[in-house]
């Protein structure tokens, strides 16, 4: 699966570089816990949290280990959406104290910043890879 | 008399003299030459002060033009949406997802 794939085309919000990091730190947490993280930046169609559940149920087999993280900037909202599997290894709390920390960097002015520390924040409230 | 008469009208003169002189003279660091022409004059006083106006501000505007915008709370975001580890055809895998379907928890946040 091609990480930080674009969905659609023109109009780059993030340098190279920038992607390569929001990449980066998606495939190291995804590979460092066994988890899916999943990371979409862009406009919420509606109610917030239903485009994120839907997004998230769009990760298909991966959905059940997926975390999704959904940052809407323009509406300044941020969404934390995790499965059944991931639910159990990442908390609602644990979330939440990521998505503070995220949205402080989005306070700030850095996009970027924010989404690669909340998911490291992420990474580590999820703690290793269960083994069987 | 005759010599007090000498000795003020010499005395004027001199005074005179003195006084007119400065103004003939050379100001300090001048040097007397042709004029500068309309031409020169424009590109000493006008053409160069304006180049070196444009040099820096486009010195001091270059390092904006290179990055990219930057994020802004509250401006509207006019870019189209970026998908990190996301499905390989994220049209056809949202065409059947339906919210709810596979979500347990999480949180939200606003800034």
């Amino acid at each position: 699966m091609p990480s930080g794939s674009r969905f659609m085309t023109s109009d780059e919000p993030f340098t190279d570089g920038q992607v390569r990091e929001i990449s980066r730190a998606c495939s190291s947490a995804s590979g460092e816990t066994g988890l899916h993280f999943s990371v979409y930046v862009g406009a919420a169609e509606g109610d917030i949290r239903d485009h994120a559940e839907r997004l998230h149920a769009a990760l298909g087999p991966m959905s059940s280990r997926g975390v999704l993280v959904f940052v809407a900037p323009g509406d300044r909202q941020l969404e934390i959406v995790t499965g059944k599997q991931s639910s159990h290894r990442l908390t609602d709390r644990a979330c939440a104290l990521a998505a503070l920390s995220m949205t402080t960097a989005f306070a700030g002015g850095d996009l970027v910043g924010g989404v690669v520390t909340g998911l490291r924040m992420l990474a580590e409230a999820s703690g290793r890879q269960l083994t069987a | 008399m005759k010599t007090r008469l000498l000795a003020s009208v010499i005395g004027a003169v001199a005074t005179l003299l003195l006084t007119a002189g400065p103004a003939f003279a050379l100001e300090s660091g001048e040097v007397r030459g042709k004029p500068l022409g309309a031409g020169l004059v424009i590109v000493y006083y006008v053409l160069i002060p304006v180049g070196a106006f444009l040099v820096i501000s486009f010195f001091s505007a270059l390092p904006s033009m290179l990055n990219r915008p930057r994020y802004r709370p509250g401006r509207p975001w006019k870019h189209d949406p970026l998908w990190f580890n996301g499905p390989d055809d994220p049209d056809s895998a949202l065409a059947g997802a339906r919210p709810g379907a596979t979500a347990r928890g999480g949180a939200s946040a606003e800034w």
